[in-house]
């Protein structure tokens, strides 16, 4: 006989046994294993990043289960102009109302496709949310006193990058995106508005936060074993330094609230190369890539990223040279 | 297709909010969420949590007649961070997490001289360690002025004659930590060096340096070990508050 391992009691077995062994392991081997300097450094970095998206992560998954209970069907996509050419500007500036970071906007983005937002309209909205709403954009101004014209740059350099990659992205990509709820989820049948609204936010909290846990696992790896003194050793040089901070921020994954924080106490790179790193973190990282596969599928995120990252790295480079 | 969801299938669903909010509520009650991120995030982090057992038991009580939920085998990884505090209650940054830390540079120092004059008293003045290197970066330090810093111990240069103390400042959470540093000196210090890690409070007098020193000097006249502050961090204090 054989056990197929997609059935959900044997899924349900082997998941509560692999917690229950990693619990064990951790109990029995802590002591030791916590107090060595990069492990420390790991765990501490990884929960901080894990506690810190957490509210965020709230907020997306009940804006999403709030579309996902309240929309009429169909009613985004009569809202919203068929053609990309306005619905995608439209989409992003309305990015802008979102007080949140990119941990809210990839469940939003989410629930937006299924509830009928065409997807370029949908991705633009995606990419722009958590670069240029307003806590955003005053923790950038808080960070960099005196220099309105970095928060300038970067609202500029964001919206437009958004755009073009949404564009480009109706051009190449004519499928309509599918997310992976739409195979398995039966929030929509459900008659009650609340047990729709839980539903969609059950799910989505446990496909974008399980990704996020990948994400920050992955983020505090890259901090914890990449010395420092390499980034000095690339700052020098005016286009290397572009590339090596948007490397930079989709390595570290700091979250959109606080990337403008990091960037101004970056000093040893130019003003351009900086907002290289907070017009690329809020669209492309290894969190945000990870939460993307969980949602839109693996196919997908392979592809939109690096688009994303060059088109995102090019607006920088540009809107740098032209404002700053 | 299971019609009905078994009572097993219910409860380790309402399992991943009920331990996360139980997380984020419990971090916020025992205040040792400021080990991860800064002091001011406790209503959102209070909220996110209440919210998700608002969600737990929305799942254990309310859906009955649901069919088995879809869980990916990736949401197991949500309970990793309740399992990593819960079981090794990693703390605060700290000396260990120094070499690999961000040094403050001179585009992070955000105040341009908008600092009031330090008064000469006897009494010596309570300062974060990140408004002194901000002070000493605009050359707004006095010469003899007494202060007084916590932070934690750690090695100097010439570690039998000086050493530093330490901070980290945070924006957001301890990913985006900077370390500020001052170097304390004077014959005081060569009776014994604080061992690295331990926090301390020192009292001495500034040294004035030529502006855009990052790291200010201070001559050491009395030294406190004390336990790690509640608030292991500084955070930005921004002009706007």
């Amino acid at each position: 006989m054989t056990v197929d391992i997609n059935r959900p009691p044997v899924r349900t077995a082997v998941g509560l046994g692999a917690i229950c062994a990693l619990t064990a392991a951790l109990a029995l081997g802590s002591p030791g294993f916590v107090h060595r300097p990069l492990m420390q450094l790991w765990t501490t970095t990884f929960v901080a990043i894990c506690i810190q998206a957490m509210p965020f992560l709230v907020l997306g998954v009940t804006v999403g289960g709030l579309i996902a209970a309240m929309l009429p069907d169909g009613l985004l996509a009569r809202l919203l102009p068929r053609s990309p050419l306005f619905s995608v500007p439209a989409a992003a500036l309305a990015g802008a109302v979102l007080p949140g970071c990119e941990c809210s906007s990839v469940p939003i983005a989410g629930r937006l496709v299924d509830g009928g937002a065409p997807a370029p309209a949908a991705l633009a909205f995606l990419l722009a949310a958590p670069a240029i709403n307003p806590v955003v954009l005053v923790a950038t101004s808080v960070a960099f006193p005196g220099q309105p014209k970095v928060v300038l740059a970067r609202f500029v350099a964001s919206l437009a990058a958004a755009v073009v990659v949404a564009w480009i992205w109706s051009r190449v990509d004519g499928q309509p995106l599918r997310t992976r709820a739409h195979d398995h989820d039966h929030a929509a049948e459900m008659p009650l508005r609340l047990a729709r609204f839980f539903a969609a936010a059950q799910h989505d909290l446990l496909h974008a936060g399980g990704f996020l846990v990948v994400g920050a696992a992955l983020a505090a790896t890259l901090q914890t074993v990449v010395p420092r003194t390499i980034l000095d050793r690339v700052a020098g040089s005016g286009a290397g330094a572009v590339v090596a901070m948007a490397v930079l921020a989709v390595a570290v994954a700091v979250c959109s609230e606080a990337d403008a924080f990091v960037a101004a106490s970056l000093g040893q790179f130019s003003l351009t190369a900086r907002l290289a790193f907070m017009v690329v973190g809020p669209m492309v990282d290894v969190k945000l890539v990870a939460m993307q596969a969980g949602t839109f599928g693996r196919r997908f995120a392979l592809r939109f990223a690096p688009l994303t990252l060059v088109v995102a790295a090019g607006s920088a480079a540009l809107v740098g040279r032209w404002l700053l | 297709m299971a019609a009905v969801r078994s009572s097993l299938d219910r409860a380790v669903s309402a399992a991943f909010p009920l331990l996360l909010g139980g997380l984020l509520v419990r971090l916020v009650a025992t205040g040792t969420y400021r080990d991860y991120v800064k002091p001011s995030m406790w209503p959102w982090l209070t909220l996110a949590g209440l919210g998700l057992l608002l969600a737990a038991g929305w799942e254990l009580f309310a859906r009955r007649a649901d069919r088995a939920a879809h869980r990916p085998a990736v949401s197991w990884l949500l309970l990793a961070p309740v399992l990593v505090v819960l079981g090794l209650a990693p703390g605060a940054l700290g000396s260990s997490a120094l070499e690999r830390s961000t040094r403050p540079s001179a585009a992070f120092v955000t105040s341009d001289g908008r600092w009031a004059a330090l008064p000469r008293q006897s009494e010596a003045i309570e300062l974060t360690i990140g408004e002194l290197v901000e002070r000493s970066y605009a050359g707004d330090t006095a010469d003899g002025v007494l202060v007084r810093l916590t932070g934690f111990a750690a090695p100097s240069e010439d570690s039998a004659t000086a050493f530093r103390v330490v901070r980290f400042r945070i924006s957001c959470c301890a990913a985006d930590a900077v370390a500020m540093a001052v170097r304390v000196e004077g014959a005081a210090v060569t009776t014994g060096v604080p061992q690295t890690g331990a926090w301390v409070t020192v009292t001495g007098t500034l040294q004035r340096d030529e502006p855009a020193v990052l790291e200010p000097r201070l001559t050491m006249t009395d030294l406190t070990p004390v336990a790690e502050p509640s608030s292991p961090y500084e955070t930005l204090v921004s002009p706007t508050g």
